[in-house]
């Protein structure tokens, strides 16, 4: 048994009512039987999960001493809900329109898709196993306001959390849902998110992350139904371990999703992206794009996976990468998977993985720029095209800003 | 304006340039022709500053400092301008913000205070109009799914709103047709003042019909190796450069 | 079921042409598989002693090694004790020459449309024909010879050109690389020697016809081709074996080593017999096909059309070393029934200014598994190292698959990666142009195909792209649906 598992094995603080007491005990059976991903684990090849080993989880529990709530800035007003330390704090949505706020019910934990053979899901049984404060959001109206997830740690903070979060949409409600990470310390957020988008409903999920030391293993399951639209946008600005494993299931007809993502990475950060889109029923439609820039001695992973399954005929999907290597020590490392069972589909990847054109820096030069912001102008032009589909225009330029700071 | 004397340029282990002189006055339009591979566009490349053109013998001076010694983007803050031959798409990033940027970052440079955005964006427009180009292309990345005429077009664009001191075409009248040629004649001839020089590397004399230069030069085989006035260019027309073989047999 | 896709379906009767099987006497080694039989192996083949030390130690290392476990490939467990690891046709002593070959097996080989004897044989190409476990012969030897190229069979180069395979055996795949190549370093059989000396271009086609006859064994051969400085050669392998309901094994290992700049084309026509309609018997291919760019400015290129095996797991790579060395890698699959492929290539680029191409079409039929598995990685020190990578995927009905996983490593700021991949049907609006032209919906459909696929077929010898067409054409009977 590794280090790691064995700083897990000891049984959580808090006890639950039994139904989540009994999941809890399965998953923690699963953990311990599989352990945690190694090296030849495919689907973490590239994921270090070795430096979580060195780190001590074994005190584990809230972290009393910085109780404190950091504000994050937000570029609108919004229904926040402050996520601290792991700790999930609802104070502040008392009693609005539309939405509801429950702890989360045994029934509402759909592990199915987990696989319980090897480690490869790993992280989403530990977070079962030590799952201590589990919310459902139920979103019965269009509300006026987006719901700000908003999760920061201290710098103390050197713990493991299990956060677990759904979200539900009922039919025909549109929301936008902001969540943000500014993690310090050294500690390691495992977050689990599930999202149900019913029929017609429209989830526009943005997801912005600033993190240090503290590491971010999150994975976010959405099920569509009939003629729902999901989108993501992502933007990680940094994070020495940022595992973001990202997991659409097309499940009715006409349901669609659009993900896109940046990551600019600099020092020692790392981002490994995994997603998947299964296309369960058709016609279904999935696009994707996800750009990665290393500095330094990064590392960008993306792994995309789509999958079409025996019935998702007239189905469409999309999907690109572009990758831009900025030093010699730095590390990209790209695989766009399709899996196709149906015959009636069409679907395209590409991916690309290079610098930056001499050409083009010397176009930039020679209109006046400087080395610096003919870089820096490439640099933000090659991400900030995947902001482009984002329908909203303030949220864009809130996007791109952020993105143009970071540069 | 531009002084060139005995340049010589090297790209990578191969002599391009071999000892070219070149005198531009204030408010001078010389055009520069020859066939190719003689070196046109590697004299554009050498003035704008590119890497990978070394310059291993020679001097330029350029409003009376030495060329040679700046950047690229500090030449084009000094006011030389080069329209690219193959003007390069660059994704990701709009025409506006691109133009705004370089023409703040010039002013930054000459100690000047930013654009404003208003004027700004009514001198682009004008000159959008004057080339006959849609206002969309505001909106659009640089150069990226233009067409190649569209392309030149943009060129001259941003020349009219980064006004240089002098001005290095070349060859941006190959692929236009003749109303996009007219237009593009037109943008230079507006331009042209008792200041402003220009330099026109061109293959074909077709544009000097349209643009008439007040000297023309031959360059062949890294070298100027005729000069006169607009007949010059006629007769090349005519007779081609096979005229220079002699020469070049000799050289 | 439209009434088009009933016809079509009476049609998937078995096509496969060389499903016939030779009577011929045979002498066999029993069944299983221990150090006895790897010397028993060497000793027929009269090998040197260094050579069955080094089979014993690919022996014992794949004794603690597991078979693999596939994500993408189902593979009932294979009982390695059960299959005869070697089988010959009975002769007397070792044929001098052609003509002293057994008529049987020429005549074999003149249904299987590589005629051997002299009047008939194909003109410029040279053939080295394997059945079973040993060489039959290999034409043109004298030709070859006086442009001091050396063709053939492994075991005649093991005995008469002893250092040359010394030096070079195992130096690009080891014997500890992988399960089947462990297994085959053990107990190698036939396969061709290719020796091109320095600046030397090799005067016409090499090819070998692999041949599978006996019942419950499997085939191991073993190819090497060694291209000195300066030396080019064009080589060509074509497969085939009898119908049988039981599974057989077929697990080769090809090295290539190309020195400074030389150049080596390798291109394969594989046709092992697929299983019939219902997936019952075939041949698993399991194969490892490496070609080393040793030296500077060295070219590797890679073609194969590959219809037939049951199973077919194999990913002709290239590692480049020397600097400017190229890779390229074409690649034709179809798979119909239940046959399953997974195939694809790595592209390691290490060395400086090193370009790779891949262009793999994939096409699925039936209720068949199709998979592109490819890797190519940029090292460290690759500077402005090149790839350029497209995948397509043809799907011809509902019930098969169509897969595509690259990996893509860089290490390099300078290297450039491009890749592109599609998945598709063949557009009913195609179909219906073609048709509205006058021709039926099999013809059409081949028509098609042979557009998808001409990237690749132009890349092989002429004569072999007419054969790799025809095959495409007999493979995709029945497959419109």
């Amino acid at each position: 048994m590794s280090e790691l598992l064995e700083q897990f094995s000891a049984p959580p603080l808090i006890e639950l009512e039994s139904d989540l007491e009994a999941l809890r005990k399965h998953a923690q059976k699963v953990l311990m039987q599989h352990g945690f991903p190694q090296r030849k684990t495919e689907a973490w090849k590239y994921t270090p999960i070795a430096a979580l080993e060195r780190r001590d989880w074994s005190s584990d529990g809230p972290d009393e001493s910085a109780a404190r709530t950091e504000s994050i800035e937000l570029p609108f007003d919004a229904h926040r809900i402050p996520v601290h330390n792991g700790q999930i704090d609802t104070s502040q949505l008392n009693e609005i329109d539309g939405l509801h706020i429950e702890p989360l019910r045994a029934e509402q934990i759909d592990t199915s898709a987990y696989v319980d053979h090897d480690p490869s899901d790993a992280f989403a049984w530990l977070n079962l196993a030590r799952l201590e404060q589990g919310i459902c959001i139920r979103v019965t109206h269009t509300l006026e306001r987006p719901l700000a997830l908003q999760f920061s740690s201290s710098d103390q903070f050197k713990q493991a959390a299990h956060p677990r979060i759904r979200i539900e949409l009922a039919e025909g409600v549109e929301a936008t849902l902001f969540e943000q990470h500014r993690l310090h310390g050294s500690g390691l957020i495992n977050l689990v998110m599930d999202l149900q988008l019913a029929a017609g409903s429209s989830l526009q999920h943005l997801m912005q992350r600033q993190n240090d030391e503290s590491a971010l293993i999150a994975r976010t399951e959405a099920q569509l139904e009939q003629a729902a639209h999901y989108q993501a946008y992502v933007l990680d600005l940094g994070g020495a371990l940022t595992r973001q494993d990202l997991k659409v299931h097309l499940n009715e007809s006409r349901a669609r999703t659009r993900i896109h993502g940046v990551a600019a990475l600099k020092d020692k950060q790392l981002v490994d992206y995994h997603t998947a889109i299964q296309h369960r029923v058709g016609p279904s439609h999935s696009e994707e794009d996800f750009r990665i820039l290393a500095d330094n001695h990064s590392m960008g992973v993306f792994n995309g996976r789509i999958h079409m399954l025996p019935g998702a005929d007239d189905s469409h999907s999309d999907m690109n990468t572009a990758n831009l290597l900025l030093s010699e020590h730095a590390r990209i490392n790209t695989k766009p998977e399709l899996e196709i069972h149906a015959e009636e589909v069409t679907a395209s990847h590409g991916a690309t993985v290079g610098q930056l054109e001499e050409a083009a820096r010397f176009y930039l030069r020679s209109r006046g720029l400087n080395d610096a912001e003919a870089l820096a102008l490439l640099k933000f032009g090659f991400a900030a095209a995947a902001f482009d589909a984002l329908e909203s225009e303030p949220l864009r330029q809130w996007f791109t800003d952020r993105l143009k700071q970071a540069l | 304006m531009l002084k060139i004397n005995n340049l010589h340029v090297q790209v990578g282990d191969k002599d391009i340039l071999k000892g070219l002189n070149l005198e531009v006055g204030p408010g001078e339009v010389h055009a520069i022709m020859g066939p190719n591979g003689s070196g046109k566009s590697t004299l554009g490349y050498s003035l704008a500053g590119r890497d990978g053109y070394e310059v291993t013998d020679g001097s330029v001076l350029f409003d009376g400092q030495n060329l040679l010694e700046l950047e690229a983007e500090e030449r084009a803050a000094a006011g030389l301008f080069l329209a690219f031959q193959y003007p390069v798409e660059i994704p990701g990033v709009n025409n506006a913000y691109f133009l705004r940027a370089a023409l703040n970052a010039q002013r930054k440079a000459r100690g000047e205070d930013e654009v404003d955005s208003i004027d700004f964006l009514r001198a682009v427009r004008e000159q959008l109009k004057a080339l006959q180009m849609d206002d969309s292309l505001l909106k659009r990345a640089v150069n990226e799914g233009f067409s190649g005429g569209e392309k030149k077009r943009n060129e001259m664009v941003q020349m009219a709103v980064l006004q240089p001191k002098l001005a290095i075409l070349d060859e941006t009248d190959s692929g236009l047709d003749i109303d996009a040629l007219k237009l593009v004649a037109e943008g230079v001839n507006r331009l042209r003042n008792d200041e402003r020089s220009f330099v026109v590397i061109t293959h074909y004399q077709r544009l000097l019909e349209h643009l008439v230069p007040d000297q023309v030069h031959v360059l062949s085989n890294g070298r100027i190796v005729e000069s006169g006035g607009r007949e010059l260019a006629e007769r090349l027309e005519q007779e081609g450069y096979g005229f220079l073989s002699p020469e070049e047999d000799a050289a | 079921m439209s009434q088009t896709q009933q016809q079509v379906e009476q049609l998937i009767q078995s096509r496969y042409k060389a499903g016939f099987y030779t009577d011929i006497e045979s002498e066999t080694v029993g069944a299983g598989l221990n150090e006895d039989v790897i010397a028993m192996i060497s000793a027929k083949k009269e090998e040197p002693a260094w050579l069955l030390e080094w089979r014993l130690k690919a022996f014992h290392h794949w004794q603690t090694m597991v078979g693999p476990n596939w994500a993408k490939l189902k593979l009932p467990a294979i009982d390695f004790q059960k299959i005869h690891y070697y089988a010959a046709p009975k002769q007397e002593n070792r044929p001098k020459s052609l003509d002293e070959v057994d008529p049987k097996l020429l005549e074999t080989f003149d249904k299987l449309g590589v005629p051997l004897h002299e009047r008939a044989r194909l003109a410029g190409v040279a053939v080295d024909a394997v059945f079973d476990s040993v060489s039959v012969g290999t034409t043109f030897q004298k030709e070859l010879k006086e442009a001091g190229v050396i063709f053939c069979s492994f075991s005649e180069a093991a005995r008469e050109h002893p250092d040359l395979v010394r030096e070079h055996l195992g130096s690009v795949v080891p014997y500890r690389d992988n399960y089947f190549a462990c297994l085959n370093s053990a107990v190698f059989s036939d396969g061709s020697f290719v020796y091109v000396p320095k600046d030397t271009r090799c005067p016409m086609e090499l090819s070998t016809y692999f041949r599978i006859n006996a019942r419950d064994t499997g085939q191991f051969e073993r190819t090497l081709i060694i291209a000195e400085p300066g030396a080019e050669v064009s080589y060509l392998e074509g497969c085939t074996a009898p119908m049988r309901d039981e599974n057989q094994l077929h697990a080769a290992v090809v090295e290539l080593v190309a020195q400074e700049k030389s150049k080596i084309k390798y291109s394969t026509v594989q046709n092992w017999y697929p299983g019939d309609e219902n997936g019952k018997g075939g041949i698993y291919n399991f194969v490892t096909k490496r070609g080393d760019c040793r030296g500077d400015d060295s070219r590797i290129s890679w073609t194969q059309v590959e219809t037939g095996s049951a199973i077919t797991w194999k990913y002709p790579s290239c590692v480049l070393r020397g600097d400017r060395s190229a890779g390229e890698f074409y690649s034709v699959a179809l798979t119909h029934n239940h046959q399953q492929a997974d195939t694809g290539t790595k592209m390691i680029h290490l060395g400086k200014d090193t370009t790779s191409k891949v262009i793999s079409k994939g096409i699925s039929c039936g209720k068949s598994q199709n998979s592109y598995r490819g890797l190519v990685r940029m090292a460290k020190r690759a500077d402005n190292a090149r790839n350029y990578t497209q995948c397509d995927s043809l799907l011809i009905g509902k019930t098969c698959g169509a897969h595509t996983f690259p990996y893509i490593e860089s290490a390099n700021p300078t290297a450039k990666i491009e890749h592109e991949a599609t998945t598709s049907k063949i557009g009913d609006d195609q179909l219906f142009y073609c048709r509205s032209r006058g021709m039926d919906e099999e013809e059409a459909v081949a028509l098609i195909v042979d557009g998808f696929c001409k990237e690749v077929f132009k890349e092989l010898p002429m004569e072999f792209a007419v054969e790799a067409k025809a095959l495409l054409e007999i493979s995709l009977e029945g497959a419109v649906g």
